[in-house]
Formats: structure tokens, sequence, C-alpha cells
């Protein structure tokens, strides 16, 4: 067996379980990511691939099954001990979630506040990272004052800050024009080619073509694997 | 530990992060605080007051304030007391002069304004060094004069004179009519509007003119007894045994009473206890309610809150550690919510002169007083309205906070 960077084993997902409004986001879904690889998963609006990016990523705990991320179980994990293992993570999200009238070096460095960097070795860090994206003149300016393509940048840069061992995306390009889009695709496949694992939802065709593992999901289904 | 410092500047930065949240907070805090601060103030400038007022602190035998006041007391109420009782208490050894006092009152002007008259001899008025004598630097005129028979010269206080409009020379409609027939009062001095305010709505006249407004010759309401230090308690023994009592049985007698400085004292706080009680009660409700205010405006951009805690939360951070940062932030919204009701109080009192809520602890006093009031901001309700600030946000948002913490980053984003 492959025993890969991250393992979903029967993975489910219901959302208000009991009720009335009662929403299966995600049925008995297995997978394995490899350490290193570039995944895409593919699937309509509604099928689960915020949700499944979201239990690999410790973001939420599956009502079902479960995840094993390198040599941990998650869903064994305490509050704090999925705090650490999110510090081995990167998350570049749809709408950016930076926050707003932070600098966007403190943006990006906030994660590595609770680990006790000096003010100055998170801004010499924040410099490099921005230098890499293309976002020096940027440091000091809020996000609302960037463009969505300059913010989605500066996500990708937080993502990359602690150098995380793998990457969350969901749906990074699907707010951004054509040319940030481009742009956005060719940084995320520099990270991988560095060694870095992504693990990206998408919709965005130029972005499922770089991907080395494609798992397409339909209404909460895994109903094909493609390398 | 540099961890920890880090949060915690996080925590200080957050308040500007979320500005109206902040702004929101620190106004529903001043608002429960400064009524709080102002009132205690009050209570506090009006318990010195009294106490100076009663001599507290000044020992027996000082000569400035009496040591004993003589007064009779029949079924349980204060009758008069004959002023020929001055000569045998004065005798006693040990007791240094007898001032008999007429407090009574009155009503003036078609208003029908309240006020207290006090009645003190002419040649205790006019006696250098004594109480009154200092008084009068305290007033724009001079103290009166008047003896028996003769048209009543008066001082007022200002809160009369600003209501009647009278000035200094002034002359008022009779406010008697004794057996020697009308005789019409003059003004012959005004207290400033910046002392006491138990000088605000007073009369000051002779002991003389006093018996004539009142008709009553040859009785006072008390008798002050001044006394050599160390005496004041054989004194009392023995003027009790002087007086009457109510053996005679005849339509005169009337029980003693002779209440030391020391009993004026312990009677203070209950007087001014009562107001205070029912401030302190209505304090707790307005905190009760401030809490609520709180756990509302915390509301204020709360979406963002739970978005950003969210996003804390996603990117590594740990519960503890935004608890942490948001108590850091609660406790300096805190202090800097008690720093500003502390300045707002101070200005409420001193340059607003109690505005309002002066009416609230001084009977008669209207909602722009005519009179300084009395205030002392000490350090111990400025520590208690640091406590009660950073205990108010503390308690608004250690819930919110907690609950957004501990939920799912994904769902907290949401």
């Amino acid at each position: 067996m492959i025993r890969g960077l991250l393992e979903a084993e029967s993975l489910s997902r219901i959302y208000h379980p009991g009720t009335s409004s009662e929403v299966r986001a995600l049925s008995d879904v297995s997978l394995v990511i490899p350490a290193g690889s570039y995944v895409v998963l593919a699937g309509p609006s509604g099928s689960g691939k915020t949700t499944l990016l979201s239990l690999l990523g410790a973001l939420d705990r599956p009502t079902a099954g479960g995840v094993r991320f390198s040599d941990r179980n998650l869903e064994e994990c305490s509050d704090v001990e999925l705090a650490r293992q999110r510090r081995r993570m990167g998350f570049v999200f749809q709408d950016f979630s930076l926050i707003p009238r932070l600098p966007i070096w403190e943006n990006i460095t906030y994660p590595q506040i609770p680990r006790g960097l000096s003010a100055a070795k998170r801004r010499q860090a924040a410099d490099d990272v921005l230098a890499r994206l293309g976002l020096t003149a940027k440091a000091d300016t809020p996000p609302e004052e960037l463009s969505g393509g300059e913010q989605q940048r500066a996500a990708v840069a937080r993502a990359l800050i602690g150098n995380p061992e793998v990457i969350f995306a969901d749906e990074p390009t699907s707010n951004l024009d054509r040319r940030a889009a481009a742009e956005l695709a060719a940084i995320l496949q520099e990270i991988n080619d560095n060694g870095t694992t992504l693990v990206v939802s998408t919709h965005d065709t130029d972005l499922a073509g770089s991907a080395s593992l494609v798992f397409t999901l339909e209404d909460g289904r895994l109903v094909d694997a493609t390398s | 530990m540099s961890s920890l410092l880090n949060i915690a500047r996080t925590g200080s930065a957050a308040i500007l992060l979320s500005p109206l949240r902040s702004a929101v907070t620190v106004l529903a805090v001043i608002a429960v605080l400064v009524p709080y601060l102002v009132g205690v103030g009050l209570v506090e400038g009006l318990r010195q007051e009294a106490r100076i007022a009663i001599g507290v602190g000044i020992p027996a035998g000082e000569e400035l304030l009496p040591d004993l006041y003589v007064a009779a007391n029949q079924f349980g109420r204060r009758v008069p007391i004959p002023v020929a009782l001055a000569e045998p208490i004065g005798n006693f050894d040990g007791v240094t002069r007898v001032v008999p006092r007429i407090v009574g009152r009155i009503t003036l002007g078609k208003e029908n304004v309240e006020a207290v008259l006090v009645g003190m001899p002419r040649e205790e008025l006019q006696r250098r060094g004594s109480t009154i004598q200092r008084l009068a630097q305290l007033i724009d005129g001079q103290l009166p004069r008047s003896q028996h028979g003769e048209g009543p010269q008066l001082v007022i206080g200002s809160g009369l004179a600003r209501q009647l409009d009278l000035q200094v020379g002034a002359v008022i409609p009779p406010i008697f009519r004794s057996g020697g027939g009308e005789k019409t009062p003059t003004i012959t001095g005004i207290f400033h509007s910046d002392i006491s305010p138990w000088q605000s709505q007073m009369i000051l006249t002779t002991f003389e003119s006093a018996a004539d407004i009142f008709d009553q010759q040859g009785l006072a309401t008390d008798l002050l007894v001044f006394c050599r230090r160390g005496q004041p308690e054989s004194i009392r023994s023995r003027i009790l045994q002087l007086m009457p009592g109510s053996s005679t049985g005849d339509a005169t007698s009337f029980r003693p009473s002779v209440t030391s400085r020391a009993d004026l004292e312990s009677l203070l706080p209950a007087g001014l206890g009562h107001r205070e009680g029912v401030f302190n009660l209505l304090f707790v409700v307005a905190f009760a309610i401030g809490i609520l205010v709180i756990l509302i405006t915390s509301g204020f951009g709360r979406p963002e809150r739970r978005r950003e805690i969210g996003i804390l939360k996603a990117t590594g951070w740990q519960t503890d550690e935004i608890l942490v940062r948001s108590l850091v932030e609660s406790l300096l919204l805190g202090l800097v919510s008690a720093a500003i009701s502390i300045l707002v109080a101070v200005v409420w009192l001193k340059w607003f002169n109690g505005f309002w809520i002066a009416g609230i602890f001084l009977a008669g006093v209207e909602t722009q007083p005519a009179i300084a009031v009395p205030y002392v901001l000490a350090a111990q309700p400025a520590g208690l309205a640091v406590l009660i600030a950073c205990l108010l946000v503390t308690t608004g948002s250690a819930y919110s906070t907690w609950r957004t913490a501990v939920t799912p980053p994904a769902e907290a984003m949401r």
C-alpha cells in the first residue's frame, strides 16, 4: 500500500445532522496524496471540494472516517495538537482571508507570532517571501489597498512563510482576472517544483492541467482519480 | 516568554484593527462608569463637608466648634430649651462658654421658598476667632448686628439670593408679626456661591432677631457648650443631672438630650448612607445592564472578529493564544475606558459642577447647582473603576471569543 503525506479514509462530513437542514457534503471519500505531488480537487460547485480541503487541512472535523497527516491521525488530535499540525501546513483561501487594516508584512507573518519570532526577524522573513512574489513595494500596505491578484499573492506568501510541508489552496484563481490567475498558477507551480506538496481545489482547467494527480468529486463522492 | 509578549502586543494592536468595536465598547463602559464615579465623588465630598461641619478631628477645647449640643425632647420630638439654662451650665467647672442657638424653618417670597434660619447671639457673631467670624470672610457684606425689637439684619445663602433676586442692602417684606409689630428685614450679606451646600438655603441672623421672627422669647433650639480639653464627658453627665427631666410632669417639662461631636460623627454615615445605598443599588443594576451592553456591543464587527479568529486558528494559533490576545485587548480597553471615565468624571464635577447628578444627592439643588458641589475623587473608587472596567470588557468579550476559538476554523471563517 502506498503511504502518502496525506491519507483520507472513508471520509464523510454531514452538516446539521439529524435536522431538517441536514446536508451531506462529503460521503465516504478515500484518497492518498503523496509527498511532493501537485493535487487538484476538481468538480462542479457544491461537489464537496472545499469540504474535503478543510478536512484534509484540519480546518474541520469529519462526521465519519479520518485523515492521516504524515504520522498523525488528525481525528485523534486535541485542539492544541491540531493547531501544531496546522503550522506544518499553509492555506490559501478563495477570498484571501487577510486581516483588514494590518500591513501585508504583518498579515503574512501573523502565524509566526506565537512562535516567539521577534518583529525584526518576522519582517526579514516577510521581505524575503514578498520579494519572491513581487510584492516588496506593498509590504507596508493594508490588504484593502491591494488588487485582487496582489491580495492572493499575499495570501500565498502567508502560506509559504512557515515553510509548510503542504499548501492547500481553495479556488485560488476564482476571484482573479486571467492575467493574475496565470501569474498565480506559475507561482504555485514554482512552489511545487521546490518540493512542497500542493492540494488545490479549482474549476480552472489551466491549474488542473499542471497537476500530477486530479481527484474529481460529484455530489460529495469521489468519482474519478487521474494521474 | 517572548511568544507571550508577542501575543500580548497583537492584543494591543487588535484595538486598532477593529476601531468601531473598540470605540463602542469604550463608550459603553464610560456610560456605566462615569455616573458611578461622579456619584461616589459627590458622596465622599458631602461626607467630608459634613465631617468638617461637625468638627471631626478637632480635639475638644479648641474653641472652634461646640463639644456638646444640649437640646430638649418631648414625646420623642425636639422642643425649645430655655435660654436660662445656659447660665447654670456655664458655671460648671470645665465649661468655657455656652451659646444658645435658634435653628428654624421659614418660607420666603411669593413662591414660598423654604429656608433654614439660624440665629446666633450678637456677641458670638462678633467674637474674634470664632467659627462665625471665620465665616464672615465668606460673606459679601456684613454679619448681622440687629438687636431685639429692631428690623432683623440677615445674611442669606447664595441659592436664596438667586431665587429671590436679592442683593446686599435689599429689604424684604415682613416675614413675621410679633408682639412688637411688623419689622422689615434687611439683607446685610450674602454667602459666596462657592461655599458649602449647607449655606446655600440658609439665613443667618442674630439670636435676638431670630427670637423676634419666631416670636419665642427666652427659648433656644439648642445650647452649644464649649468645654476644656478632656472635660466633655463629665460635663455631659452633670448637664443631665441638672436638667429637669420628666419628673416634674408639667407642660414645661422635657427630656434632656446632650449630643457630643463623637455622637454626631457616628450618626453621619446613617444619613448619607441612605442615599449612597440607593445609589449603589442603582449602580448594581447599571453594572448588570453594562455587561449586557458590552455583550451587545461586542456584536459590533462580530462577523469580522469571528472571521479573524478563524484565520488565526487556520494559520496555527492555539485557543489559549487567542484567549491571551483577547484578554490583553480587553484589559487595555478597560484601562483606556477607566482613564477616560475618571477624566470625564473630574470634568463633570469640576467644570460642570455636578450638573444634574448633584440633585440626586443634595436636597434642594437644581439641575444646574448654584453652589460649588463638594466632591472627593479618591484613589479607592478610581481603582475600583479600573477593576470594574476591565471586568466589564473581559466578561463581555471572553465568552464569544472562547466560543469562536473552539469552533473549527472552517466554520468560524464561513
